[in-house]
């Protein structure tokens, strides 16, 4: 049920204000995670890659907050750097993937036909492999090609981020169409469309500007979760082997940088990688719970 | 608060999923093994007993108190009988083959040093204590019971040991074996023909029958590696008979059907393979000379390190190979177990391709030698377990002294003269390259890790790409990494021209840096045929001084040797192949 009171709030307060206290509580996380990734560089306590071979898997203290792993790296110092990584891969392969396959399903939705059918045909071959082994595929197939070099700058400084971004937009692209298509399919022969098209409006500007609008609560649900899964499909791939050049800091391949040594009773290497995973897909959920009820365009507020 | 608790099931989950990780720390997995085998047994016994889980609870706590008293007698009865002449050894990877011309990972080449008899051995020399290193100037014959070779040492006549027999068939071993084990060598080009080369035998017209038991190699060149190369685990006696049977017209040396079965009759014979889970080796009843006191070997496989270290604390197994430096740490601590660490010759190298930018720059390759803090590297990675590295010929090879090498080595850590080297190859900002490391080799890791470190302190970007087993000896054998990180890289034979002849000849077998140098050349050449250590003093010294002069490797240490063995095994003798014998192993009360 849409009240008043939640509908008539700024777009400010009903981003950082969830509809229930726990949402906010997610949010207020989450916001805070996203000022560590982008602050991070200057609370590190240590170089996030410079070991100190002398000081290996040493325990929490005052000097390494959340101890060193096994090659004398600072935890915390990598864990805060870690955040900056997963969460801009995670953001922008999902934008990538989610934009390109959202515009995709409503050109579907719009056009029907063939296609429609040979999109969806794709998509299901992109959903037919178990998302490691997709991983895996770009993995072999790209990551050793020396077509990212030119391009490699800012957060993509190494081809195997800009990997872990396709394999992350290769996920997330079938996921929207498939969405957005299924919400706009009853709109192609809405009176607001016929419209549109007698005004003179091409294709592409009736998708733009009449379609994605009426699918943007769909699109911003899914969009938490996504970047949710988005978070832990990095940390797998990276988990086993793929991924970010070593020893730069990302959560799945410092949970398996510790994974060695924790029948040793070296808990902490593997410990606050994975509770700042669990961290963040627990804040992103709080956007994706409810958040179609304050945006509905059908809401008196849209 | 409460509300918060109730709507957030994902956040409990997390938490939970926490509290299981915290819980699980510190304990190990083999004690959680044996309550959970225990319980099980129990359940399953009074299942019919009892219904309700209260009074289960309550009979299992008893009855597991009785049950593992009882079960602990019986084991320790049991490991008096069984144990007692049976070695349990870890390992972490199945064998690959049986085909001794195929030898190539360590394992295959331990079982295939084992189970089939090379003409010669070393013998042990000096006990170190618990160890004994072999002696490399010092043979026994093993098919071979004597060897003469002629004044000028390019004849060699081989005498057969009497009474040698292959156990799989019960026939005797005849020269007929031996000249189809040279015949197939050179049929199926691989190990055993490049080893055969090397000591001047290239053709099987080499090879004269005199009679039953003795062959003579003619034309042999002459060198001080003969013998050590007969040595090698390559040159294993082979069945003629056993092989010739199960030939084919698409195999006429039967390597397909060796592979998988064993045609030896090494001081150890194959008793049972299960692929992938588990070797039975027994003493082969035939050998004509002393048993040795372990009549069973068992190679177990177990993948992981942290089980392999608990199997060993445990006392279920006498030996776990392949630790890592921490978990060798762990098992010295424990009660009946100890680690040997043995100075050794292992090589840890870093491999840059002088044959392509950045570094066919001569300054480039020196300013990285310099920029490399040695000290870290062997105290701090290593933990102490290994001893800087002085040049291409080890500090632990018996040649060092010898050629009195100390005065050859150049580099020392000093980021100051690094960046002078750096402003004379005209890059005074740094330059960027690319390290190939193995993949999943810790110690790669964390030698990877540490150099971009050293590194980055005088401008050099180094990026780190780990890569496969098999794309890092495409990359080396053609020359097309930047550079790369070799650790464990150990010369089989403890000899200069060896060395040379693998590493630094022009285009040699495993010439991975591209060196080339026409005076370094020339010293391999003419120092072939010599036999004389004092003669080869002189031409050594220059060339292995070319060779730290052109910086084609970061030498970053010598690491010890180390083994996780049972405190009650003695007799430990360590080959420069690095390879164990188990012949010479022994349980002591």
């Amino acid at each position: 049920m849409v009240t008043r009171s939640q509908t008539d709030r700024s777009l400010l307060s009903r981003i950082f204000v969830g509809p229930t206290k726990g949402r906010t509580v997610r949010r207020s996380i989450f916001f805070l995670l996203l000022l560590v990734a982008v602050i991070g560089p200057w609370i590190v306590t240590h170089d996030p890659i410079r070991p100190d071979p002398f000081n290996t898997l040493a325990p929490p203290s005052a000097e390494h907050w959340f101890g060193t792993d096994r090659l004398g790296l600072d935890i915390f110092s990598r864990v805060v750097a870690g955040t900056r990584t997963d969460f801009t891969l995670a953001l922008i392969g999902v934008l990538l993937g989610g934009g390109l396959g959202s515009l995709m399903g409503a050109w579907a939705a719009y056009r029907r036909g063939w296609v429609d059918t040979v999109l969806l045909r794709v998509v299901e071959v992109l959903q037919s492999f178990p998302v490691l082994l997709l991983g895996l595929a770009l993995f072999a197939a790209l990551g050793s090609l020396d077509i990212f070099e030119p391009f490699l700058f800012g957060p993509f400084d190494d081809t195997g981020k800009v990997v872990l971004t396709i394999a992350i937009a290769s996920v997330n692209f079938p996921s929207y169409l498939r969405q957005v298509r299924s919400v706009l399919l009853p709109l192609t022969d809405a009176e607001f469309v016929q419209a549109a098209k007698c005004s003179g409006l091409g294709g592409w500007g009736i998708v733009w500007k009449h379609f994605i609008p009426n699918a943007r609560g769909q699109i911003l649900a899914l969009f938490a979760l996504t970047c949710a899964y988005a978070i832990q499909i990095i940390a797998g791939l990276s988990f086993i082997g793929l991924g970010i050049e070593p020893p730069h800091p990302e959560w799945g391949a410092m949970i398996r940088e510790g994974a060695t040594v924790i029948i040793q009773g070296k808990w902490w290497a593997s410990l606050f990688p994975g509770a700042a995973i669990a961290l963040s897909v627990y804040s992103l959920t709080g956007f994706s719970v409810g958040s179609d009820t304050p945006i509905d365009p059908a809401s008196p507020s849209s | 608060m409460k509300m918060l608790w109730k709507r957030t099931p994902p956040f409990m989950a997390a938490m939970l999923g926490l509290a299981l990780v915290v819980s699980a720390c510190g304990t190990t997995e083999t004690v959680t093994e044996t309550v959970e085998v225990v319980v099980t047994s129990i359940v399953t016994e009074t299942e019919t007993v009892t219904e309700t889980v209260e009074v289960e609870v309550v009979v299992t706590s008893i009855v597991t108190e009785v049950v593992t008293e009882t079960e602990t007698v019986t084991e320790t009865v049991e490991v008096m009988v069984e144990e007692d002449r049976t070695l349990r050894v870890a390992i972490p990877d199945d064998v690959e083959h049986l085909d001794p011309n195929f030898g190539s990972a360590n394992l295959t080449n331990l079982v295939l040093k084992n189970t089939y008899m090379q003409p010669v051995q070393y013998l042990p020399g000096l006990s170190q204590g618990r160890y004994s290193y072999a002696d490399t100037t010092s043979f026994e014959g093993q098919w071979v019971e004597t060897w003469d070779f002629s004044d000028d040492s390019t004849t060699l006549t081989l005498k057969l040991r009497q009474g040698l027999v292959f156990p799989t068939s019960g026939r005797s071993v005849t020269s007929d074996d031996v000249i189809y084990t040279i015949e197939r060598a050179f049929g199926v080009p691989s190990g055993p023909a490049w080893v055969l080369g090397n000591i001047g035998v290239t053709s099987i017209d080499q090879v004269e029958r005199v009679d039953d038991r003795t062959l003579i190699l003619n034309d042999i060149r002459p060198s001080t590696i003969v013998l050590p190369l007969m040595r090698d685990q390559s040159m294993g006696l082979l069945d003629s008979e056993a092989i010739k049977a199960n030939a084919t017209d698409d195999d006429p040396w039967a390597t397909t059907w060796l592979s998988q079965n064993y045609a030896g009759n090494g001081r150890y014979v194959i008793d049972s393979w299960d692929r992938g889970s588990k070797m039975v080796l027994k003493a082969n009843p035939t050998w004509p000379g002393r048993q040795p006191f372990f009549d069973t070997v068992d190679l177990i496989v177990v993948p992981e390190s942290a089980n392999r270290l608990a199997l060993l604390q445990n006392g279920e197994v006498d030996i776990a190979m392949n630790l890592s430096a921490q978990e060798e740490e762990l098992a010295a601590a424990s009660d009946g177990v100890s680690v040997l660490s043995i100075p050794d010759r292992n090589s840890m190298n870093v491999l840059l391709n002088t044959r392509q930018p950045p570094f066919d720059n001569v300054d480039l390759r020196k300013a990285l030698a310099y920029a490399v803090d040695y000290d870290a590297m062997v105290n701090g990675v290593f933990k102490g377990q290994a001893v800087p590295s002085e040049g291409p010929i080890s500090v632990n090879s018996r040649f060092f002294p010898l050629f009195g090498l100390g005065d050859s080595w150049a580099y020392e850590y000093d980021p100051d003269k690094a960046r002078e080297h750096l402003a004379a190859a005209g890059f005074p900002d740094g330059f960027e390259f690319e390290l190939i490391a193995s993949q999943g080799l810790p110690i790669a890791d964390a030698v990877a890790a540490n150099l971009k470190a050293n590194f980055s302190d005088i401008g050099v970007d180094m990026t780190i790409r780990p890569v496969s087993g098999a794309e890092m000896f495409e990359s080396l054998a053609g020359l097309s990494h930047q550079a790369a990180f070799r650790g464990g890289l150990l010369d089989y034979i403890d000899d200069p021209y060896y060395h040379f002849y693998l590493w630094w000849l022009t285009d040699t077998v495993i010439n991975w840096t591209g060196f080339t140098n026409d005076r370094v050349d020339e010293i391999v050449v003419e120092t072939a045929g010599l036999l004389d250590d004092g003669a080869r003093r002189g031409p050594y010294r220059e060339a292995i001084s070319l060779v730290v002069d052109a910086a084609p490797m970061l030498w970053l240490a010598n690491a010890n040797f180390t083994l996780a063995i049972s405190e009650d095994i003695s007799g430990y003798t360590h080959h420069p192949d690095g390879l164990m014998w188990f012949a010479n192993l022994e349980r002591t009360s």
